[in-house]
């Protein structure tokens, strides 16, 4: 309880941080673009957080499920011209209904962490695969121009900057919420012990479609929205690779299970991502070794493990002046 | 042979034993009755070394086994046959009982030794294991710790889940190795009268501590253990 | 009946593939999502050697043996704190540590070796198999395959380290009573899969050149036919392996490479919803 409410100040902190940045950076073409992935990263990262940091549900098509909105909103919009909010919705639910679907048989199949964890990177790989053989739909490889915003104003960096913003705050706010609610309860019950939850009266197989339906929803609104302002869709963008990697490290080093862990993890990888580039493939190397070090040697994350490490230093320094 | 002091056992966070003490001398057969978890298990799993004490002492032989793992203390001959038995259900008959001799190659002689205390096995030599009678299965058990010549044989429950004539006839053979000579046994067991019937000396496990200790014979007329586990009014 | 022999000649080492996978979960109820980087880096320190000047043969059983050597010292560092896990939280960051290990060797092999491929192809005419000509490279890596993985059941079934393995697969303590050390025996597996996913590559290598890339979808091709086959089965994986690279081989004639992945990833999926214990009935 008390974790939780000590989160309060520094995420207010961080966000407005978030809201200020343009008015240092907005001038910047190359750092907007870098700003808006970071946001895109750490809205994934909050809705994984929500899937596998609280309820323990191994989503390996993170990308996959932020492309099918995507994919289907642009699609919807370009080719069977619904306006561009409806087709966005469709493609939000389709997100959710997918992400539902995988908690839902997976709880009814008793699936275990494993097998989720393979029916999804399958989903992911097959999606990805679908992307590239539907070239008559989908623009193939090479991927498609979304029409639908063309000249409009979530182009510009900015004004989509503060879109995305705020749709990643309603996340925090939203994740904040089901904490407190009935679903917070039962994600505590579920982690401390499943079985046991399910004795107490706790609905699981809810608890769990819900955070895999709304998680996956939250995926493909970040993924649709990122896609229309950017104005381009391929799939390398909704890699297993690229994305679901990518936030993995994301949650590592941001922590499992928290509110803030999954921003602050999203600046720091962003960061990082950008000092690494002239590394070229190693970046993979670097990432690769950040997630096996992480999760041996710190398994809740690297921000838990740091304040961790701040307290027992003040209790040490509170020890050391009585 | 086998000399337990004032040994302390924990599982998750619960003491289950305190302060045990208790000794079997070589050649010799002793009982550890007691009721459902009164810690005849785990003492038998920390003397094999499956678990670890957290304080006091096991010595076999002489030496100290706390702290050697498992597969270590089966090599020098402390097997222990639980009550689930382990066996490897997918495999036969013979590959079980040649496991029992690992890391050695299997003897003919030892074969022999186990298909002479169980005939019935040596017909069903082929059939796997995993299709076998409870009755069979606790055979191929106590004969797959034999393949090993062991020192001290741990036998927990050995009748679970034995209809009771094939009870007796596992005691039966329990008998028979006693009076071969040169093994050592501890026997834990629910059955009280049949534990008694075999062992020279029994202890008596209630939670977690020996409430009373002697020879089989006077522990029988005990008026406690007579109320408690022979059925007696 | 060609593409019914280039399936049989690619399922063997499919097989191949999937067996070192299948055991190390077996025995250790971890999985590795690196299998296929062991296989791919050995294609890159064999390719290597050979450049270097190395005969053939030496360099290639130089890199299957580094690629032992590797996949032992990850089961030395990396993989033991994931021992010390049970259930569940064993099989959960076994998952994230390979996949990471996976991402580290991708990289590095791309970064420093982009353009190396291995190229094992036999020059000679087309053996003619009951009428059917069949690429040279083609026959050698099915042959390869089909005798080692003849050698290793016949390992697993008669020798005493394969009664250990198969014994501890069925029962961990059962196997520790009996005076069998769990962790060492996992040692020897894992290596013997990294071996085994190295062997892969030659074979692979005799069919057509492979490189650094080639990591990721063997990884893939090995976890599909390890989940078809079911986890931790044998017999499974052999069977399955064979199955689905005739699968592969007939749907790659009629509708395309894509699909056929496609295909097979469904198949998995498939298997795990109707099937989770694999297609073969038997407990090994």
């Amino acid at each position: 309880m008390a974790a939780r409410r000590s989160e309060a100040w520094p995420l207010a902190v961080t966000v407005t941080a978030l809201v200020g940045l343009p008015t240092l950076v907005g001038g910047s073409r190359y750092l907007m673009t870098l700003a808006i992935s970071m946001l895109v990263v750490a809205g994934y990262a909050v809705a994984f957080n929500l899937v596998f940091g609280r309820t323990g549900q191994l989503f390996l098509c993170l990308g996959a499920l932020a492309g099918v909105a995507a994919y289907g909103s642009v699609l919807l919009a370009d080719v069977a011209g619904v306006p561009l909010p409806a087709a966005i919705a469709v493609g939000v639910a389709c997100s959710g209904g997918i992400g539902g679907l995988f908690s839902w048989v997976a709880v009814r199949r008793r699936l275990g962490v494993i097998f989720l964890g393979i029916v999804t990177l399958a989903f992911s790989l097959v999606f990805t695969n679908l992307l590239v053989g539907g070239r008559a739909l989908t623009g193939g490889e090479t991927g498609l121009l979304v029409d639908a915003t063309a000249g409009s104003w979530l182009r510009d960096r900015v004004p989509a900057y503060y879109v995305l913003l705020a749709v990643l705050v309603g996340y925090l706010l939203l994740d904040r919420w089901l904490e407190r609610s009935w679903l917070g309860w039962a994600f505590r019950a579920l982690k401390d012990d499943p079985v046991a939850a399910e004795l107490a009266g706790v609905d699981v197989v809810r608890a769990k479609v819900v955070a895999g339906a709304l998680g996956s929803a939250m995926l493909g609104l970040m993924g649709a929205l990122f896609a229309v302002h950017d104005g381009f869709l391929s799939p390398t963008g909704f890699d297993f690779g690229e994305i679901d990697v990518r936030v993995l490290v994301v949650l590592a080093v941001g922590g499992v299970g928290s509110s803030l862990g999954p921003v602050v993890g999203a600046v720091v990888v962003t960061a990082v991502d950008e000092l690494l580039r002239p590394l070229g493939q190693l970046r993979l190397t670097v990432y690769g070794a950040l997630l096996i070090v992480v999760f041996l040697r710190f398994r809740q994350g690297l921000v838990p493990a740091a304040r961790g490490l701040g307290r027992r230093f003040g209790a040490r320094r509170a020890r050391a002046t009585p | 042979m086998l000399r337990v002091d004032r040994l302390d056992v924990e599982r998750g966070g619960a003491r289950v034993l305190h302060a045990v003490d208790l000794h079997v001398g070589d050649g010799e057969v002793v009982a550890l009755i007691g009721s459902n978890g009164a810690g005849k298990t785990t003492l038998l799993r920390t003397v094999c070394g499956l678990l670890a004490p957290t304080q006091g002492e096991v010595t076999v032989g002489g030496r100290s086994v706390v702290g050697v793992p498992a597969f270590e203390l089966a090599r020098r001959g402390i097997r222990y046959v639980p009550a689930e038995r382990r066996l490897f259900p997918a495999l036969s008959v013979r590959d079980n009982l040649a496991l029992g001799a690992y890391p050695a190659r299997p003897t003919r002689d030892r074969h022999e030794l186990v298909f002479g205390l169980f005939p019935r096995l040596r017909e069903r030599r082929s059939q796997v294991v995993g299709t076998m009678s409870g009755g069979e299965q606790q055979m191929v058990a106590i004969g797959r710790a034999l393949m090993s010549s062991p020192r001290l044989l741990l036998l927990d429950e050995p009748t679970t889940g034995l209809a009771p004539a094939l009870a007796e006839e596992a005691y039966a053979v329990i008998a028979r190795l006693r009076d071969a000579g040169g093994l050592t046994v501890l026997l834990a067991e629910q059955q009280v009268h049949l534990a008694l019937e075999v062992a020279a000396r029994a202890y008596v496990l209630e939670g977690g501590t020996v409430t009373m200790d002697g020879p089989s014979g006077s522990l029988r007329d005990e008026p406690g253990v007579r109320r408690a586990y022979l059925g007696f009014a | 009946m060609a593409v019914l022999f280039d399936g049989v000649a690619f399922g063997l080492q499919l097989s191949l593939l999937a067996v070192g996978l299948t055991m190390i979960y077996g025995l250790g109820g971890v999985l590795n999502l690196a299998h296929g980087q062991f296989a791919a880096a050995t294609a890159i320190i064999g390719a290597r050697l050979i450049e270097v000047g190395f005969p053939v043969a030496l360099s290639v059983i130089s890199a299957v043996a580094i690629s032992a050597g590797l996949a032992m010292a990850v089961d030395a560092t990396l993989m033991r704190p994931v021992y010390r896990l049970h259930g569940e939280d064993r099989v959960l960051s076994s998952l994230l540590v390979t996949l990471g290990l996976a991402f580290a060797i991708d990289g590095l092999l791309i970064r420093f070796a982009p353009f190396t491929l291995l190229n094992l192809a036999v020059p000679g005419p087309a053996f003619v198999l009951l009428g059917v000509p069949m690429r040279r490279g083609v026959v050698v890596a099915a042959l390869v395959a089909a005798v080692v993985l003849g050698v290793l059941v016949l390992v697993l079934r008669v020798s005493r380290w394969g009664r250990a393995v198969r014994s501890i697969i069925q029962d961990e303590e059962g196997a520790t009573l009996c005076g069998i050390d769990p962790s060492r025996m996992r040692r020897s597996v894992f290596a013997l899969s990294g071996a085994l996913a190295g062997l892969v590559a030659v074979t692979q290598g005799l069919t057509a050149p492979i490189g650094a890339t080639s990591g990721r979808d063997l990884t893939v091709l090995a976890l599909i036919v390890t989940v078809v086959g079911g986890l931790g089965r044998v017999s499974g994986a052999l069977v399955a392996g064979v199955l689905l690279g005739v699968v592969h081989a007939v749907a790659s004639h009629t509708i395309g490479a894509v699909l056929t992945f496609v295909l097979l990833l469904l198949v998995a999926i498939a298997v795990i919803l109707l099937r989770p214990s694999g297609i073969v009935r038997s407990a090994v």
